[in-house]
């Protein structure tokens, strides 16, 4: 930042400065125009032309009658990466979510051609399903059905994955999903998904599949998640 | 409790049918009375199970005349800049690209942003409608600065895939892009431009195209028919961060 820059720039800037050094936390007040005016020693009108700026642009936000507060992360959307291998937990807590998790369903079914392809068993082989339902910041965020080959995970049942990361357990059991497959597509909420995930019914959901594979060449996962487009955004980098 | 319900079930099972191609795109899907008696289950969970397949896009129904298979989603690869026009033809399907506009233009403060040139920057701005098997399914806009570029308006944009030209014309390193995908709602422009109706939900894919120098090439945003396309990656990629 240069000196002849605008003043209003300049305020900005030390206000952006002061957020992302956290000295300003998300949810917390900002000082009033009159104190900033008077720090700075400029004009109210500067001052608040700064303010109005950095409203503008996601920064802050104004309660009438309370004050200017510096918006918390997660009012923004949660930034989804395709690749990540700590799993959405972690992606969350990351920006600064808090998360929960609950097990709407869990136990044992038997592959049909279906979950046979998508996880290259033979007909009426165990699968273990784990049902999710993830919430961050105490709101529905996804709904995740997770299958396992139970030949690769005999002890499954005895985790709890209210409180366990499924892929810290994988990796325990030496099968961590280091490969995957993905496919994306968006549909909108039934009326059934709409009221488990706390939405309108057509509401917009992304759903993705993911198939991972272990070092060893076995498919050891197929999940199947859905996620809110008003709470999240998938971001991907390609390369030629 | 059972785990899964049964339409749940009945509809994976058609989907596998869908997937492994004993059931083509296009092709009569059988009745719900066929199916009943081939899953063994009751009318009602077969008719819940299609309504899934339904709003999955998997198939669509006609009135009068049942349910038929959709016709296959667009793949586009979320690991791999590629041309759609390439991953259409591989796909077997017929399909054109229509230039609405190309013009001059200068950067404003938005696309300064996106574009991380500054304000005043000359590009060129295209778009374009892609048809596959003559229906409209996206349009696709893309902000190229001038330098990459010079006389881009001057080429055929509508035969060839706008990265083949930047490549092989200008001699372009592209290299990496990073986008997203959200959802938006079609305006008066791009109902029209799109034939659809207005505020119908579309699917909004947006990011920067970078040379291996980071040097912007690109600016995307392409509005896509929501059930005519998936984002895919099919190549088992290694996760990143744990090793």
């Amino acid at each position: 930042m240069d000196y002849r820059m605008p003043i209003y720039i300049q305020i900005k800037d030390a206000i952006i400065n002061k957020i992302n050094h956290q000295e300003y936390l998300p949810g917390e007040a900002i000082p009033s125009e009159r104190k900033l005016a008077e720090m700075y020693q400029v004009n109210r009108m500067t001052v608040k032309k700064a303010i109005e700026s950095l409203v503008e642009e996601g920064y802050l936000f104004r309660i009438h009658g309370k004050g200017t507060f510096v918006q918390r992360k997660n009012s923004q959307r949660l930034i989804l990466g395709g690749e990540d291998a700590y799993g959405i937990s972690a992606l969350l807590r990351e920006q600064g979510a808090h998360t929960k998790d609950i097990v709407l369903e869990k136990g044992m079914l038997k592959a049909f051609n279906y979950l046979g392809s998508k996880l290259e068993l033979a007909k009426y082989e165990d699968v273990y399903l784990i049902h999710r339902l993830r919430c961050a910041n105490d709101a529905p965020f996804a709904m995740e059905y997770c299958y396992l080959p139970f030949k690769y995970f005999e002890d499954v049942d005895e985790h709890n994955f209210e409180h366990v990361s499924v892929y810290d357990y994988m990796e325990r059991k030496g099968r961590f999903p280091h490969k995957f497959k993905q496919r994306l597509i968006i549909i909108e909420a039934d009326e059934k998904l709409a009221k488990q995930m706390g939405v309108k019914e057509n509401d917009s959901l992304y759903y993705f599949e993911y198939i991972g594979q272990d070092n060893e060449g076995h498919i050891v996962e197929y999940t199947e998640s859905y996620l809110r487009c008003d709470k999240a955004v998938f971001t991907y980098e390609a390369i030629r | 409790m059972k785990l899964l319900t049964l339409d749940i079930i009945v509809c994976n099972e058609i989907k596998y049918l869908i997937e492994n191609t004993p059931l083509q795109e296009g092709e009569k899907l059988p009745s719900e009375r066929e199916l009943t008696e081939r899953f063994e289950v009751q009318r009602g969970t077969v008719r819940t199970g299609l309504k899934l397949l339904l709003q999955e896009g998997w198939i669509c129904a006609k009135e009068r005349s049942g349910y038929f298979v959709a016709p296959r989603r667009i793949e586009k690869n979320v690991y791999r800049i590629s041309s759609t026009s390439q991953t259409v033809a591989e796909m077997g399907k017929k399909q054109r690209l229509k230039l609405l506009s190309i013009s001059r233009q200068e950067v404003g403060k938005d696309l300064s942003l996106k574009l991380k040139l500054p304000i005043g920057t000359k590009y060129y701005a295209i778009e374009r409608i892609r048809y596959v098997d003559d229906e409209k399914v996206s349009l696709e806009t893309s902000a190229v600065p001038y330098n990459v570029a010079p006389d881009l308006d001057k080429k055929d944009l509508e035969s060839h895939s706008l990265y083949d030209v930047l490549e092989d014309d200008y001699l372009n390193n592209i290299a990496f892009s990073e986008q997203e995908i959200i959802v938006v709602e079609s305006d008066e422009y791009l109902a029209k431009a799109l034939s659809i109706p207005t505020g119908q939900k579309l699917v909004k894919q947006q990011g920067l195209v970078m040379s291996k120098e980071k040097e912007p090439i690109e600016y995307i945003e392409a509005y896509m028919l929501m059930d005519r396309f998936v984002f895919v990656n099919n190549d088992l990629l290694p996760k990143k961060g744990r090793s």
